[in-house]
């Protein structure tokens, strides 16, 4: 390696960590050492999550090796950040080593704090990674076995949480597994939105709210988690309402990562604080932060990290070649994301959106098509989309 | 509304977009000690009837709404 490359240096082998090292280690190779921090082995496409409760299928096809999926112009390390000095250009890491960079990309997601409301840890199940699906599961299992149905809730313990159509998706697919299993007719079905509405885009949830209706599923608005009594089977809001429930299944409170907790770049909840269009830190403009880890007003979502990793990258890459200054990188980011929902356990809405522009009216069109984009889309991710060439 | 007062903690949720200021003031209020009045400032035109909605279902009280040159400043005082 060349001493006189910059170094950037990745943290976070997802989504958008993974797109930001293969868009550098291609098209920025001559003049940068790009190193990518990833403290998971594996890659891990979670759009399938809320699917895989009911198909009861292996997630062993969601995970890839980190290594297989980054160009080998780039150096991934398995390491874990303990720490950050962004005065010194550093990253210090669980293995004893210190690592300098000239240039430094946070896209090291969120973590799952089931200690953040009381009760959420003994009485909510969830569907946010594979220990979750097979617990889930197996209390779906005994619900259907027990056939008395009762009361199903389905909700968010704190916000934000990443996805914000995945706790759509679960009510409704709930709703259809119920009626192949026949017990819809015994259970009532429960959907707690922290807003005044199920969706916080209007036009789309107009026809989200049209679905709970045809569905017969209660939707509770302004429905903010403060404590799930385990002694009662009951969830208290913050609004001062109860929800009776025999099976929770409930987002879990989600933080940013305990080693930016304390720094500078973060507010009290541990998002990375960014400019929304350039995904710059102000203070530290050599650092930028995209994905879950970003403190953005847009949903954190798999695509919305795809499309800031390619806004990252691209600017990183003019910087790089000396087209641009740090202090003048582009607002490449205008708060694309994209989403296929789930209405059904056979039929899907595409949502495309950004920071002022709602979804396309063709997309609200609940269909079969679109359920297997959404099937399929697994294979587009690993061979495109890691890529950064889609 | 002129009730306005000083507030214990103000948001600057200008740059979010629908319900990010909601949020913001329903994330302090959450935390927030029972007679401090938490103030949260926005652009999204859908704040003006969600927030007002939220207190009031919450039972909060709403201090003030002041209009400002393109956003608006919602104060409110967390009574429980």
């Amino acid at each position: 390696m060349s001493e006189d490359k910059a170094k950037v240096v990745i943290l976070g082998g997802g989504t958008g960590g993974v797109i930001v090292a293969n868009l550098l280690g291609r098209k920025a190779k001559k003049q940068a050492e790009v190193t990518l921090v990833s403290k998971q082995e594996n890659v891990f496409y979670e759009a399938d999550l809320p699917y895989r409760i009911f198909d009861k299928k292996s997630l062993k096809s969601m995970y890839k090796p980190v290594r297989n999926v980054v160009n080998k112009n780039v150096e991934v390390l398995k390491d874990e950040v303990i720490g950050l000095d962004l005065d010194k250009n550093s990253v210090a890491l669980s293995s004893g080593n210190n690592l300098p960079y000239d240039y430094l990309v946070i896209a090291t997601g969120a973590h799952y704090d089931y200690d953040g409301v009381p009760g959420y840890k003994e009485e909510a199940y969830h569907y946010y990674n594979e220990e979750g699906i097979n617990e889930i599961r197996k209390a779906l299992d005994e619900f259907v076995e027990k056939g008395t149905g009762g009361n199903v809730v389905i909700g968010i313990a704190d916000l934000p949480f990443k996805c914000p159509v995945a706790p759509l998706e679960g009510v409704f697919m709930m709703e259809h597994f119920l009626r192949r299993k026949k017990l819809r007719k015994k259970t009532e079905l429960h959907y707690l939105s922290p807003i005044g509405s199920a969706f916080s885009i209007e036009k789309a949830n107009v026809h989200i709210e049209k679905k709970f209706a045809k569905k017969n599923i209660n939707l509770h608005t302004f429905f903010n988690t403060e404590t799930i009594h385990p002694d009662r089977k009951v969830i208290e809001s913050l609004e001062g309402d109860e929800i009776e429930y025999d099976l929770l299944i409930m987002v879990p409170p989600h933080r940013g990562q305990g080693f930016l907790q304390g720094t500078p770049i973060v507010d009290e909840s541990g998002w990375v604080n960014v400019n929304t269009k350039t995904l710059q830190n102000e203070t530290y403009p050599n650092v930028f932060a995209i994905g879950d880890a970003a403190n953005l007003p847009v949903s954190k979502a798999g695509s919305s990290a795809h499309y800031q990793a390619m806004a990252t990258a691209h600017n990183l890459v003019d910087v790089l070649k000396g087209k641009l200054d740090i202090s003048q990188v582009k607002e490449r980011y205008n708060g694309h994301a994209t989403c296929l929902v789930m209405t059904s356990l056979t039929s899907a809405m595409f949502f495309d959106f950004n920071y002022t522009r709602p979804p396309f009216g063709l997309g609200y069109i609940s269909n079969r098509l679109f359920y297997y984009f959404k099937k399929y889309q697994r294979f587009l991710y690993f061979y495109g989309f890691l890529s950064g060439r889609l | 509304m002129s009730n306005e007062v000083q507030a214990d903690k103000v948001m600057d949720a200008r740059n979010a977009f629908c319900p990010g200021p909601l949020m913001e003031l329903i994330k302090s209020i959450k935390k927030g000690e029972v007679g401090k009045v938490y103030e949260v400032w926005s652009k999204d035109a859908g704040s003006i009837q969600d927030i007002p909605k939220w207190v009031a279902k919450a039972s909060q009280e709403m201090v003030a709404v002041v209009e400002e040159n393109g956003y608006t400043r919602f104060q409110v005082r967390k009574v429980k």
